[in-house]
């Protein structure tokens, strides 16, 4: 079984090199899964099958990223056919993610929009037996990995139908009207500007956990750019944050599932399809843009014909060159987190060499924009 | 004076043992580590040989670049021969003109980027060289 998660997938990552920082949910898998199980009788007390008849079994690390781990396991109970479960559990010690409370909202309020996710079932907290919070989803068949999906045979069907599906599922999101309270401040005040200034100022902040003493004027270049050029948004929408290939779950004839919403936000609709476009998510087939799979314009007019919000092309430009510089930002960020563990880790450590392709996409990027 | 053999030659024989004799007896996310290690002695084995040449021409160009910002008449103020600051210490007085608008307009902002250019590629030969290699690929 693979089943790719956040960046962890794409890196290839099993989380194998992770056994001296291993969360509390790893450390002692059968007192988890009794833990695990008893919560859910708790979330399922007086419904038809009956508590007892409740049971949890085989639960197995899939994969985990930098601030999740995720856990596949089987849900028995009574006579009913045995289901197959997901466990996401926060890896102690977070970073810029949503709390797994957020993810959990955000993913019902998508899942009510009709874009298509594994159903969220219940939220724990640190207090529900495993140490820390966690959520507890439907298992979704099917791989999230982009080399794969770009490279192989077996997936050539899934990349005609692609385009469409990945335009209608962030139609479908972007006209949703967000109910609940959503994660991270909503800036403040009436300049239509200010979900990018925000978005810009945000990442600004990250980057500024960095070593200092690194010059990055491309990043700098970018950011300033950024700052200047920010787009109006007249009507801000919840936005997925993360929404590229590798995080899209397929199987052999398209989309099964939208996956990883820890950076969901609400802001500018074209912010979701900019991220698409950057550079990294095309898994070294540089063209088309998006993801390998199709050109900007046509994203454009698919997403246009899914009933999408109305997006410019200087729009999907500026949050292209967004997504490029948060990626770099995120790629350092990930490289000074090697040495956070107990011991340095070489995986975290040589992405931040990644960040010299990007930087050299953001230079193109900006040499075709016109200066101010 | 260096002692024999210089980093370069020591890190690809570390690489060429990850390769060849670790990689093959590990599975999974433990063998994709070990190809992600040897990646990493060769960026480092090409750093060491070329780190020299690559942080005199930041300096050479940054000088450059930052001279031709403030001088008058097109002449450079920050000639090169005689001011000893390090490439990282111009990098970061260039990222300070950056932040206070030098750069968002006209000649100042093609002559940045080219630069920026330049040394983004110089930087991914150490890096990241089959990327440059696609972008060759791509422009024909």
């Amino acid at each position: 079984m693979e089943m790719g998660v956040a960046g962890a997938a794409s890196r290839g990552s099993d989380g194998s090199g992770a056994e001296l920082n291993r969360s509390v949910v790893e450390r002692d898998l059968e007192k988890s899964q009794a833990a695990l199980q008893e919560f859910i009788r708790r979330q399922q007390a007086g419904q038809a099958a009956g508590d007892d008849a409740l049971r949890v079994g085989g639960l197995t690390r899939l994969s985990g990223g930098a601030s999740c781990e995720v856990y596949g396991f089987d849900l028995h109970a009574g006579d009913e056919p045995t289901r197959a479960m997901v466990l996401r559990a926060d890896r102690p010690g977070k970073d810029f993610s949503a709390s797994r409370a957020d993810e959990y909202a955000v993913l019902r309020e998508a899942e009510q929009a009709g874009v298509t996710v594994p159903h969220a079932h219940w939220l724990g907290s640190a207090d529900d037996g495993l140490g820390v919070p966690f959520m507890v989803m439907d298992f979704v068949p099917g791989l999230a990995l982009g080399q794969r999906l770009l490279r192989d045979d077996a997936y050539a069907s899934t990349r005609e139908a692609l385009p469409a599906q990945l335009a209608g599922e962030l139609a479908r999101l972007h006209a949703a009207a967000p109910g609940h309270r959503l994660p991270g401040a909503t800036p403040a005040g009436d300049d239509p500007r200010r979900f990018a200034l925000a978005a810009v100022k945000q990442w600004t902040a990250a980057a500024a956990t960095l070593h200092t003493d690194y010059p990055r004027p491309a990043l700098d270049l970018a950011a300033r750019w950024l700052k200047l050029n920010a787009p109006s948004v007249q009507e801000p929408v919840l936005v997925h944050g993360d929404f590229r290939i590798g995080n899209i779950m397929f199987d052999e004839r398209g989309l099964t599932a939208v996956l990883d919403w820890e950076l969901a936000h609400l802001g500018d609709p074209a912010e979701d399809l900019g991220w698409l476009c950057v550079r990294s998510w095309r898994f070294g087939r540089d063209h088309p843009a998006v993801g390998g799979l199709c050109t900007r314009d046509r994203l454009l007019e698919l997403y246009r014909e899914a009933g999408g919000r109305a997006v410019s092309a200087d729009q999907l430009r500026y949050w292209e060159i967004f997504g490029n510089w948060k990626w770099a930002v995120i790629c350092l960020l990930q490289a000074a987190s090697a040495r956070a563990g107990s011991r340095p880790d070489v995986e975290l450590a040589a992405i931040g060499r990644r960040v010299p392709a990007v930087e050299w996409e953001l230079v193109d990027l900006l040499d075709r924009e016109q200066s101010q | 004076m260096k002692d024999y053999p210089p980093a370069d030659e020591l890190l690809e024989a570390v690489a060429a043992f990850l390769d060849e004799e670790v990689k093959p007896l590990l599975k999974g996310g433990k063998r994709f580590k070990s190809i992600v290690a040897a990646n990493a002695c060769r960026v480092v084995a090409r750093e060491a040989a070329g780190k020299t040449a690559l942080v005199e021409e930041q300096r050479r160009g940054l000088g450059e670049l930052l001279g031709e910002l403030l001088g008058k008449d097109g002449q450079p103020t920050a000639a090169v021969p005689g001011d000893d600051s390090s490439a990282d210490e111009l990098g970061r007085e260039l990222c300070a003109a950056i932040a206070e608008g030098a750069y968002d307009q006209g000649r100042s902002r093609e002559q940045l980027l080219a630069w920026l250019r330049s040394d983004v590629e110089a930087r991914l030969r150490i890096n990241d060289p089959a990327f440059l290699e696609r972008n060759e690929r791509r422009d024909k």
